[in-house]
């Protein structure tokens, strides 16, 4: 039985509909999923909506409670001057030197030497650490991550992603989470939800998303006029524009490929799981 | 309510320079400065010593909770911080409760340490135990009443600027009405004191003096006039609650939830 199943939800803000789902959702217990879109696009309406924070209609049926869903926004503010460590204990009602399992959150992200620091003393990355053990410790069946990494620099943004999977591994909670940042996603997410216009272009398992959408596997190489002339013979799908990727259905294809991509000393990258190939397909298939 | 979420509230409101300056230091300043400023124009020194108590005593509510809780408020629904913790499971009946009893808290001490700083700095008449019970429960009253104001103001703008302008023109307004910035409101222009006798402060600054020191009161202007108050703010504040349930308050860092 699903955890959640979406029939119809649909978001207005004035005359402007932000999401427009028409088609079934289901949400499995034990779920990673994935949602892209472009900016605008209503990934995180459609995370607000089913945590009841905007106003919407249509039918979400569900076992769950408001207080089963945990959300971790875009913006995770607090009062600047107030220290974090009672911003903590005050949200949860507790000590934390007496809380062996927030303690082990917080070991866990390395954020005890932000426990004496005012919030407003944060960095930016410490700032979504902070929300992300507040998230964590609530343990709900179901948790969204809307855009956790964003404003964050490269380095901060791998430790902070890897030890959410780390946290993850362990834990069999469904998970939500809105990302542009792709290459995060396909080490974590089961399953993806493609968002555009505020309509769902594709919904399902990552990887037979990836094999309706791109095939097999793919070879992705940098789109230069030497490379597009080189690899003109073999078909191609959907890239962003300063890529090629190229498509192989079986052995064979793959080793005439890579016979022509070595001879021509052309750098490239096998995947099986390209979130934004397939991302870039899935809007193309639609248009 | 728990422990912790009113420690947090009180850590809240005692970090909050605007708290701290008006509702701590401005009015044992202003009581001082008027002292000294009026204090040879008139023969009776404890008469004037003791209306200065009365009178600025009761900007303490206006400025902690029309103001520095308006504003505090104000920042957390800009911030989104008032949102995270109603996400976190707290509600927002607990989340107002929290405040309520830290400010009355912080209400209570400020009025105290005033007590004291006035009474030991100027000859403040000592009050009939009518007087006392009549200031104390105006004063607890009228601090209800300004802080379901001061609330209605943050939640129907939700940004910090505009609470501050708004709460600080009441704070001046009411101050001038009542007669705390030097002119009597008896002495005021024709239509303004009609305007200022609408409001309680103005029979606590012109009659409570009398009752201090054990002449009478006509409660009846008072008890109106505080009903009055009670009743814009109450409505203030339900306006407030329709304008948000409607959709028609955008509050939280970012305005809409677009994207």
């Amino acid at each position: 039985m699903a955890l959640l199943s979406i029939e119809t939800l649909r978001v207005a803000y004035g005359n402007h509909v932000a999401l427009n789902i028409t088609e079934k959702i289901d949400i499995q217990p034990g779920d990673k999923i994935g949602i892209i879109g472009s900016n605008g696009a209503g990934k995180t309406t459609f995370a607000k909506s089913i945590c009841g924070l905007v106003n919407y209609t249509g039918k979400i049926n569900t076992q769950l409670k408001k207080c089963d869903i945990a959300i971790h926004l875009q913006d995770n503010q607090y009062i600047g001057r107030m220290p974090v460590k009672l911003i903590i204990e005050a949200i949860f009602n507790t000590t934390i030197s007496k809380n062996e399992k927030l303690l082990d959150i917080i070991r866990f992200f390395d954020f005890e030497p932000c426990l004496k620091k005012r919030f407003a003393q944060l960095s930016g990355g410490q700032k979504q650490k902070l929300t992300i053990i507040l998230v964590l410790m609530q343990n709900k069946p179901l948790t969204f991550f809307d855009e956790v990494t964003s404003g964050l620099d490269f380095e901060s943004r791998v430790k902070l992603v890897s030890k959410i999977q780390q946290w993850y591994r362990e834990k069999d909670g469904t998970v939500c989470i809105v990302s542009h940042y792709y290459d995060e996603l396909e080490k974590f997410v089961n399953k993806l939800l493609i968002i555009d216009n505020g309509r769902v272009i594709a919904f399902g398992d990552v990887d037979e998303l990836f094999k309706k959408l791109c095939g097999s596997v793919i070879y992705v190489i940098e789109n230069n006029e030497r490379n597009d002339k080189i690899t003109k013979i073999f078909k191609r799908i959907g890239a962003p524009s300063h890529l090629i990727a190229l498509p192989a259905n079986s052995k064979s294809d793959e080793t005439k490929l890579t016979e022509v991509l070595i001879k021509e000393g052309i750098n490239y990258k096998r995947s099986d799981k390209d979130i934004e190939i397939l991302f870039v397909n899935a809007i193309k298939e639609v248009s | 309510m728990s422990w912790k979420l009113f420690k947090y509230e009180i850590v809240n409101l005692t970090s909050s320079v605007i708290t701290i300056i008006f509702g701590f230091i401005f009015p044992i300043g202003m009581v001082l400065l008027f002292s000294f400023a009026f204090g040879g124009e008139v023969t009776d020194t404890s008469a004037l010593h003791t209306q200065l108590f009365i009178q600025f005593a009761l900007t303490i509510p206006l400025a902690i909770l029309l103001i520095g809780h308006a504003v505090n408020y104000a920042s957390e629904l800009e911030s989104g911080a008032a949102l995270r913790f109603k996400l976190f499971g707290h509600s927002e009946r607990s989340l107002l409760v929290s405040k309520m009893l830290a400010n009355l808290f912080f209400l209570t001490i400020s009025l105290a340490i005033y007590t004291i700083v006035v009474s030991l700095a100027l000859q403040v008449n000592a009050p009939s135990v009518g007087a006392v019970f009549t200031f104390l429960g105006f004063y607890y009253i009228f601090s209800a009443i300004v802080f379901v104001l001061g609330h209605a103001i943050a939640t129907i703008f939700g940004q910090v600027g505009k609470v501050m302008g708004t709460t600080m023109t009441l704070y001046f307004l009411l101050m001038i009405l009542g007669g705390m910035m030097g002119v009597q409101p008896d002495n005021l222009p024709d239509g303004v004191r009609h305007i200022s006798m609408g409001l309680p402060l103005y029979w606590i600054t012109m009659y409570l003096n009398d009752f201090w020191v054990g002449g009478s009161f006509n409660f009846v202007p008072l008890i109106i006039t505080t009903l009055g108050l009670a009743v814009l703010s109450i409505g203030l504040f339900g306006l407030a609650l329709w304008l948000r349930k409607k959709g028609k308050i955008k509050q939280g860092a970012k305005p809409a939830y677009y994207d």
